[in-house]
């Protein structure tokens, strides 16, 4: 014996049958088949209530899901209606505009945008409900977006439009990049520099080979006059070219020491040998050995240094004083060079002025940097490397000094060492 | 031999350059940058004009340019210790007709006399 009754799904999809089964062949009447109908009610009813169940626990599991990952996610999650009215926002939006959600809900989306974009936004939002045309659904973008303190921000936007029941809402997710767009600004702020750096050192290579070929030039070029016995110049023009020869390859060696002083204070390296010397004697015998130039050029020297004893390295301090005098003589057309010194509170000041060509108030602040000169352009009148200063600078800062430059452009130029009586 | 006008504004290297072309017999006139030797060069018939590019008041880019504006034919040799591809390149374009570059070497009369010979 076999009796059967279907059983369906709310909307009458069939999902089985319920069914009784016996050895034996047996008749049924009316009341026993209407038993066993109301059998199959019982059976869809607790199957279809237990199934609602699962899917009522399935739905508050999502629901939950959806929760934690609104309330803890970094990007603020915004809903609004098609005339832009916000419905939702979750903690993170209160976090990167600084509202409560309080003061957001019910007040148009325009709130949270500088007003040159709001002004146009109740615009994409008309044309998005007529023409369906949006241009940032489905793309995230990068825009401007303005806190509860007025200031604007750069934020990445993404938005996607939703229904609920017959009405449009948008979705628009936004993360804030004031961070992101702050590091990608130094990233290239550092590239660019480090650009710089290389086109001027590439740059002080070209101007250092011209430097050093031009000492070697007067010193290769006169050895064909001197190379055949049966033709040399009479004695006093060797005597001449002797003398360039000699001052050329001081230049050279000049040059080639300052590359050195410069690797060594890249690297770190220079070390001072330091002595208890007198800078009055240091000085007199620098002014002794640049007299002769100072007259050829008619300017006056002016030495105004006292005694006074300083625990220096004395091979550096006379570098220093050399390349100050040094620079003072070769922008000087006419007038002076004063050399001074005063003692205060254990520190030595030492003045070098000229009455001089002057330096430009724009290139003072970099007048120290290596590699630079302020005209190296071909038509510069003084030779040189750049490296002066720079080296003087240094060494002036190992002996634990400093040194400044005060200038009027036209009127003169004066370099104050101030040096530590000794080591500090 | 030649007349040249050497423009140089370096006292030492234009001293001895000026010695080793007398010594071959020619004839040296000097100015000490380009404005003296763009005044030198139209004043005077040189059959050949040495040129440093580096020199104050006037370097050697512009006289060389002003000259040649001022329809200048003589023959201009760039002698410059500034070496790389682009200044020889720049030196042409301004109007030098050869590049020599510093230091000279010990062929560099020979270089001279090859350059007048050619330009004859």
């Amino acid at each position: 014996m076999y009796a059967g009754a279907p059983l369906s799904a709310p909307g009458d999809e069939k999902v089985g049958t319920l069914c009784i089964i016996d050895d034996k062949s047996r008749e049924f009447t009316r009341q026993q088949l209407s038993l066993l109908r109301d059998l199959a009610d019982c059976v869809e009813r607790e199957l279809f209530h237990h199934e609602s169940q699962q899917t009522l626990i399935k739905i508050r599991d999502n629901e939950q899901h959806l929760q934690a990952v609104l309330h803890n996610v970094i990007d603020g999650i915004i809903t609004i209606n098609h005339t832009g009215i916000i419905q939702e926002a979750n903690p993170a939006t209160e976090t990167i505009f600084g509202y409560q959600l309080e003061e957001m809900l019910g007040q148009n989306i325009k709130m949270l945008m500088p007003s040159d974009i709001a002004r146009q936004h109740d615009g994409y939002l008309q044309n998005f409900q007529t023409g369906g045309k949006a241009k940032i659904i489905g793309i995230g973008r990068e825009v401007m977006g303005k806190r509860k303190s007025g200031e604007t921000f750069p934020l990445d936007l993404a938005i996607s439009g939703i229904r609920r029941g017959n009405k449009n809402f948008f979705v628009g997710l936004v993360r804030d990049i004031t961070e992101r767009k702050k590091s990608e600004k130094a990233l290239v702020k550092a590239k660019e520099e480090a650009e710089q750096s290389t086109r001027m050192k590439s740059e002080f290579i070209n101007m250092m080979s011209h430097e050093l070929r031009t000492p070697l030039t007067v010193i290769l070029g006169y050895l064909p006059l001197l190379n055949n016995p049966q033709k040399l110049p009479p004695a006093e023009v060797i005597c001449e070219i002797i003398e360039d020869i000699k001052v050329s390859g001081n230049h050279l060696l000049h040059l080639i020491n300052d590359l050195l002083d410069l690797s060594k204070i890249e690297a770190d390296k220079m070390e001072l040998h330091r002595e208890w010397i007198d800078i009055n004697d240091i000085i007199s015998g620098i002014l002794a050995n640049v007299q002769q130039k100072a007259t050829g050029k008619n300017i006056e020297l002016i030495n105004q240094v006292t005694s006074c004893q300083l625990y220096v390295d004395p091979v550096r301090i006379r570098q220093i004083i050399y390349n100050l005098l040094g620079n003072a003589l070769k922008f000087t057309e006419q007038g002076s060079v004063k050399i001074s010194s005063s003692l205060q509170s254990g520190m030595l000041a030492i003045s070098v002025q000229d009455t001089g060509m002057g330096i430009k108030e724009i290139d003072l602040p970099t007048i120290f940097d290596k590699f630079h000169q302020i005209d190296s352009s071909s038509k510069r009148k003084a030779s040189g490397t750049g490296l002066g200063l720079a080296i003087t600078q240094k060494l002036v800062e190992i002996h634990g000094g400093t040194i400044e430059v005060n200038s009027r452009f036209g009127e003169g130029t004066e370099f104050i060492v101030t040096l530590p009586i000794k080591e500090q | 031999m030649a007349k040249i006008l050497l423009v140089e504004d370096d006292k030492m290297i234009s001293r001895m350059l000026t010695m080793r072309l007398t010594i071959e017999g020619h004839e040296i006139e000097h100015a000490e940058n380009g404005q003296i030797g763009v005044e030198k060069a139209l004043a005077g018939a040189h059959d050949l004009v040495l040129m440093d590019m580096h020199m104050p008041v006037m370097d050697g880019h512009e006289a060389v340019k002003i000259l040649r504006d001022n329809n200048y034919r003589t023959t201009i040799v760039a002698v410059t210790a500034s070496v790389m591809n682009k200044d020889t390149k720049k030196a042409i374009d301004a109007g030098c007709n050869y590049f020599i570059s510093k230091p000279v070497s010990e062929s560099f009369e020979q270089q001279i006399a090859d350059i007048l010979t050619k330009e004859q």
